[in-house]
């Protein structure tokens, strides 16, 4: 009895522990990124990896998940005779929730874990250590422009996602079932308003974006520098930013609300 | 150094088609504004706003002007709406604000109905006449009192 | 234990002076200034693996110098050819072999002049002929530009060749000495780690007093 006491101690102050390393870390990155600016090299060469080399999945996916949702929607929605509806509810949908989430866990497995992979191999061959030792902060060389370019890259990813969802409603709900497309375009403009749901789309994405950048690049910083330490960190990174991205979308949209 | 000119070329098509779909989202669908449009506040008391809520679109001839940016409650308890609309359409000071239904069972809006005077309502007027909501439960209720009381 | 030196690794208890300076309790930051007079070659060179030859070995030269490319370039050139390689400064760190890439990651460590080169196993995976030529490399580092070297390795014959100063660290404990006191030594341990290397190192060096009694 007492021994599962004990371990649930000792987990929580583990679990506190981490989470301080993890603050550290955050802190440490924030305070690089005011700093003297890092090569913006660095930076391009981080948002081709994590735009990109991302928008062919991103694309594909939003296209999809419209068609998805088109379909269902519309029949849904016929039962009720409330077809012209699709435009509204597929757009709110999207914008407000679709869009965020599903970006922020397509990228989250597309260039987090590439991320995490990365840094973890760095450390695994030294390559950390010896920009340590030429007076080099790898935080501010390696981790900030690589976070910076996923937390900036969510919202274009998201926006992109979002576009191509609509395209894809469409092309289910005008083309294949018929539904008149000013109808369809006209409730999906009335009903989105910039203040309420596209700007809580870009909040959600720029979070969700910042949350995914700290936990990849400490992931690969904190791993055990070794191949089996680099394979788990990666899955980690998956794993723990994918529940934080669902947990801050709950958290935003009751807030938002308010 | 070398060049990077893939990568540069790469980056720039993505910012560029992400920040052209995010303005595709804020400016045509979400219906954001950029500068421009010089706007005047007016006011409009009203008995019944019905269904009315903030942002219903404020009509002129059908063609949307403004919309709702407030709902109060004034001194004497009654409904008190605040209008944002174009600066320069000149509306006359005898003009009506009535609040409409789109359809039969759609959103309610602000149809304004234009006077005849010369003179223009100035940022801060108010209308002088208003049409409260007309909810079809009360129409229902009176045709059927009417209806009663004429047997 | 080079990692302890250059401030990579706290010790658990005991003090670290690098040049006079002690190490304990200094951040990263603090760190710096000592460090920007260390180089350090690691085991596996720790050249970053998404930059060239060029970039790699410059790197330190463009963070903490103001100097001119040319004259980086200059110096580049000029470390590559004193470690033996030329025309290898637009190929990454994945196209070298490992004797190349240990000459690249060397030049890396000595291209700002450091007072103190660290050498993780420097020797280790190489063929004879580049053992030799990073052997020489460092005796000439060291007697020319008077460069503070210290190096880990089991190469036997290549530290008892090269070493002022011999420490065998085992088991917990530690004995120091000159090259000559380790190979005349009595002691079991050090004699079976000397080995071979150990015996005929002493053999030489006796022969060398034969003949030269003076």
């Amino acid at each position: 009895m007492t021994n599962a006491v004990a371990e649930l101690g000792s987990r929580s102050t583990s679990l506190i522990e981490g989470l301080g390393r993890v603050a550290n870390f955050g802190g440490g990155l924030l305070a690089s990124l005011f700093r003297r600016p890092s090569r913006f090299g660095f930076f391009l060469s981080a948002l081709f990896n994590t735009g990109v080399l991302s928008i062919a999945l991103i694309c594909l996916s939003g296209f999809t998940v419209g068609m998805v949702l088109g379909l269902q929607l519309y029949t849904t929605l016929s039962r009720f005779g409330a077809e012209e509806g699709l435009g509204a509810v597929v757009g709110l949908s999207l914008i407000r929730e679709l869009g965020p989430v599903l970006t922020g866990l397509l990228v989250t497995g597309r260039a987090g874990s590439a991320i995490t992979a990365e840094i973890g191999a760095m450390k695994a061959t030294e390559q950390l250590d010896g920009l340590r030792m030429m007076a080099i902060d790898p935080m501010h060389f390696v981790a900030m422009p690589r976070a910076l370019a996923l937390t900036l890259s969510m919202p274009l990813l998201n926006a992109l996602f979002i576009t191509l969802s609509f395209a894809g409603a469409y092309a289910v709900g005008v083309t294949l079932q018929g539904l008149d497309g000013g109808v369809y375009l006209a409730g999906l403009e009335n009903a989105v308003r910039f203040g309420e749901d596209v700007g809580q789309s870009l909040l959600k994405s720029l979070v969700f974006g910042l949350l995914l950048g700290l936990i990849a690049t400490y992931k690969g910083h904190a791993c055990a520098p070794d191949a089996a330490g680099v394979a788990r960190a990666t899955t980690s990174t998956v794993v723990t930013a994918s529940v934080c991205i669902l947990l801050a979308d709950y958290v935003i949209t009751a807030l938002w609300g308010v | 150094m070398e060049s990077h000119s893939t990568r540069d070329l790469g980056v720039g098509f993505f910012v560029l088609i992400g920040l052209g779909a995010l303005a595709y989202l804020s400016l045509q669908v979400g219906g954001l504004e950029l500068g421009g449009q010089e706007r005047i506040v007016l006011r409009a008391t009203f008995d019944d706003i019905g269904g009315l809520s903030v942002r219903a679109p404020v009509r002129v001839a059908g063609v949307k002007v403004g919309q709702v940016s407030s709902i109060d409650l004034d001194d004497e308890l009654r409904a008190q709406v605040s209008l944002e609309v174009e600066s320069d359409l000149g509306l006359s000071i005898d003009s009506s604000a009535a609040i409409r239904t789109a359809g039969l069972l759609g959103d309610q809006f602000i149809a304004v109905e234009l006077g005849g005077e010369d003179a223009v309502l100035q940022d801060g007027e108010e209308f002088t006449f208003t049409e409260s909501a007309l909810s079809i439960d009360k129409l229902i209720g009176r045709f059927i009192h009417d209806a009663g009381v004429s047997n | 234990m080079l990692r302890m030196i250059g401030g990579l690794q706290r010790p658990d208890s005991g003090e670290v002076l690098v040049a006079g300076h002690s190490l304990a309790q200094k951040t990263e930051k603090q760190l710096w200034p000592i460090r920007k007079g260390i180089g350090m070659l690691f085991q596996n060179g720790a050249l970053l693996d998404s930059m060239t030859v060029l970039e790699n070995v410059g790197l330190p030269l463009r963070e903490h110098t103001d100097a001119s490319e040319v004259s980086i370039r200059a110096r580049i050139a000029e470390v590559l050819a004193a470690v033996g390689l030329e025309d290898v400064e637009s190929l990454l760190p994945r196209e070298l072999s490992g004797g190349m890439l240990r000459r690249v990651a060397f030049a890396r460590a000595i291209v700002r002049e450091p007072e103190i080169l660290l050498c993780d196993e420097p020797f280790s995976g190489l063929d004879p002929l580049n053992v030799t030529r990073i052997e020489e490399l460092l005796m000439q580092l060291n007697r020319d530009l008077g460069l503070t070297i210290v190096v880990t390795s089991h190469h036997m014959a290549s530290s008892l060749r090269m070493a002022d100063q011999m420490i065998l660290l085992r088991d917990g404990g530690c004995a120091a000495g000159t090259p000559e006191e380790f190979a005349g030594s009595d002691d079991s341990i050090i004699t079976e780690f000397l080995g071979e290397d150990g015996r005929s190192f002493l053999a030489r060096r006796h022969e060398l007093r034969d003949r030269n009694p003076s």
